[in-house]
């Protein structure tokens, strides 16, 4: 089996600024993984050529032993989907919510409209959407419910790797913690991988299984959150310590 | 992916269900017959997992609902030989699925759901109404106000806005009249030509411009770009809560925004006007002296006594009041924008389409209205 993730390498810049030198990790077992780095790091950057929305100047990066082309392409999406939730949720804003859970199930299975409701409300269910709001649009969700709404269509096509963007910005801490459990109750019990780019020092600290910590370019430190403290480097200190 | 199958056990004592295959998203949709000798009554099913490879979310909650389409709930199966990774997800999805929502029974006859249409669209179009009668309120009130007091008119944003709706339109409005100037007149010299009234031409092109067409060209021009940038501007602030910022900072977005906007294109529309007139008439001079070889002198000397300043007043007067319908539905229309990215785009399309609908509308009235005054 290939590994989950692999990251081989990755060098990337912009004009002078080096973002990427010589990135490199793997993730093999299914967790929850916390990526975290100060501003200007490149974890967004990351996440998008995970994506595959823009190429690295060189390495590489396979999801599954496949080139994330392949992986978001017509026939990847079938074999290994990967769900994607994004910053602010990115609902289509012109389809309900059910719609919207919908969405993928229509392109990429053959299900009948009926078969297609029962999954998406079972989505909506694992994600925690109460389903009386289920017609709704996404403009008329507060920004809790978009997250859920947003993770339900993420986890429509049985992915078993899901990239979250800062799933708690914008979340007060409730809902944040909230939001943590649950992505612990989907890494668990459903064997999936959440690589989770955060700024959120509770959910790394209580909640990931695995924290991967950036900084000038490289992997700084990768381990459970106490395993970090141990790490010394100035900028990971003050971060993990930023909330006493 | 491996085939997935049902098989029921015959057992005598219970009910086995032997599931080999993936049950998984792509596998679906499932089906399982009743077993041949269907006992009703029994209370329990034994689930036989051990031949089955894959399991998904989507395929628990399948097998789920249609046990329980069978008559089996949750609690009375009976899982055997699962591994502990499958029994968390057959725990996780019973958990998480609720039974299907109350949905809204729309069983009502057509009859019925016409009418309601037609009372819902009524009351919707007396509220556009109201609303822009109570945004031209409001205009009027604050005009009287900034009369006494004009040292509180925003100039800046005044001058800000007159520069984008009248200066840089100019180009655009000459460019139109010129052209529809040629084409009318094109249009009448060659009927002219065959009763020898050739300079007859003159009196068409000139009024034609000057009373119909350049103000409507003029018009139409302004709601498709001022118009149409005006929602968007506004809805785009709106979006950004930029509207309610300036709310806390003690503004108020009508005399910030909104009145600017209306006065500009008050101010502007009718100068426009005029600019269409005489680009209009020139485009029409240069076809009577190009086909009808009639020379310029000769085209002003008919023009002097034809168009008199009546009918130029006639076009002018047309202005301001196009000028605040357009600006009204443009504020309108931008201030109800809604908390998405296609409702910009929506309202945008909503300004222009109403903005030229009433525009025409109001010029037909115009039309006949002088008409019978006689001018």
């Amino acid at each position: 089996m290939s590994p989950i993730l692999e990251v081989k390498n990755l060098h990337n810049q912009f004009g002078s600024q080096v973002v990427h030198n010589g990135l490199s990790f793997t993730i093999n077992e299914p967790a929850y993984i916390a990526l975290i780095g100060g501003s200007g790091t490149g974890k967004s950057v990351l996440l998008k050529q995970i994506i595959g929305l823009t190429k690295p100047i060189s390495g590489e990066i396979l999801i599954f032993g496949k080139t994330p082309e392949y992986t978001f392409g017509e026939k990847g999406i079938r074999e290994n989907p990967v769900g994607i939730l994004f910053q602010q949720g990115a609902l289509f804003s012109s389809l309900s919510v059910l719609e919207n859970v919908e969405a993928p199930l229509r392109e990429h299975t053959k299900l009948d409209f009926v078969e297609r409701r029962k999954i998406a409300r079972l989505k909506l269910g694992l994600a925690g959407f109460p389903l009386s709001s289920e017609g709704k649009m996404p403009s008329e969700l507060s920004g809790g419910m978009l997250k859920r709404a947003a993770l339900a269509r993420a986890l429509a096509l049985e992915p078993k790797l899901l990239l979250c963007d800062e799933p708690a910005s914008g979340l007060d801490p409730i809902n944040a913690r909230a939001f943590d459990r649950l992505m612990l109750t989907l890494t668990q019990s459903l064997k999936i991988t959440a690589l989770t780019v955060t700024h959120d020092l509770a959910s790394v600290l209580n909640y990931a299984d695995r924290v991967i910590a950036f900084a000038e370019g490289k992997i700084l430190a990768d381990g459970t959150a106490s395993e970090l403290k141990k790490v010394a480097h100035p900028w990971l200190s003050e971060y993990l310590s930023s909330g006493e | 992916m491996k085939k997935l199958d049902f098989n029921w056990q015959d057992n005598q004592i219970d009910l086995v269900l032997v599931i080999s295959g993936d049950l998984i998203l792509s596998q679906l949709p499932i089906q399982i017959a009743p077993p041949k000798t269907f006992d009703s009554t029994a209370k329990k099913i034994i689930l036989n997992c051990f031949k089955l490879n894959q399991l998904d979310t989507s395929g628990a909650n399948a097998l789920l609902l249609a046990l329980k389409a069978l008559g089996f709930d949750f609690q009375q199966i009976i899982f055997e030989q699962i591994s502990s990774d499958q029994t968390n997800i057959f725990n996780l999805v019973n958990e998480r699925s609720e039974t299907s929502p109350k949905t809204a029974d729309l069983s009502t006859s057509r009859l019925y759901r016409f009418i309601n249409f037609i009372g819902f669209s009524s009351i919707e179009l007396l509220k556009i109404i109201a609303s822009h009668l109570a945004l031209l309120g409001h205009l009027l009130s604050i005009t009287i106000f900034y009369i006494f007091n004009p040292r509180k008119i925003r100039f800046r944003e005044v001058f800000s806005q007159l520069e984008q709706t009248g200066v840089q339109a100019i180009p655009v409005v000459m460019l139109v009249t010129f052209l529809i100037g040629t084409v009318v007149a094109y249009l009448l010299a060659m009927q002219a030509e065959k009763f020898g009234a050739s300079i007859f031409v003159v009196d068409g092109v000139a009024l034609a411009i000057c009373r119909e067409m350049s103000p409507i060209l003029v018009a139409i021009i302004l709601a498709g770009r001022s118009g149409s940038a005006f929602t968007a501007q506004l809805g785009a602030m709106k979006l950004t809560e930029e509207i309610d910022a300036l709310k806390s900072i003690g503004l108020n977005s009508f005399d910030v925004l909104i009145f600017p906007r209306i006065f500009s294109l008050l101010v502007a529309l009718p100068l426009l006007v005029f600019v269409g007139d005489i680009i209009g008439i020139f485009g029409g001079m240069l076809v009577t002296d190009h086909y009808l070889g009639l020379s310029s002198t000769s085209f002003f000397q008919r023009l002097e006594q034809v168009l008199t300043l009546k009918h130029i007043l006639v076009g002018l007067i047309k202005a301001p009041a196009f000028a605040l319908a357009i600006g009204l539905i443009a504020c309108r229309v931008g201030m109800e924008v809604e908390k998405d990215a296609r409702s910009v785009g929506l309202s945008t399309t909503k300004t222009v389409v109403r903005s030229i609908v009433i525009v025409i509308l109001m010029n037909a009235a115009f039309t006949v209205v002088f008409a019978n005054l006689g001018f």
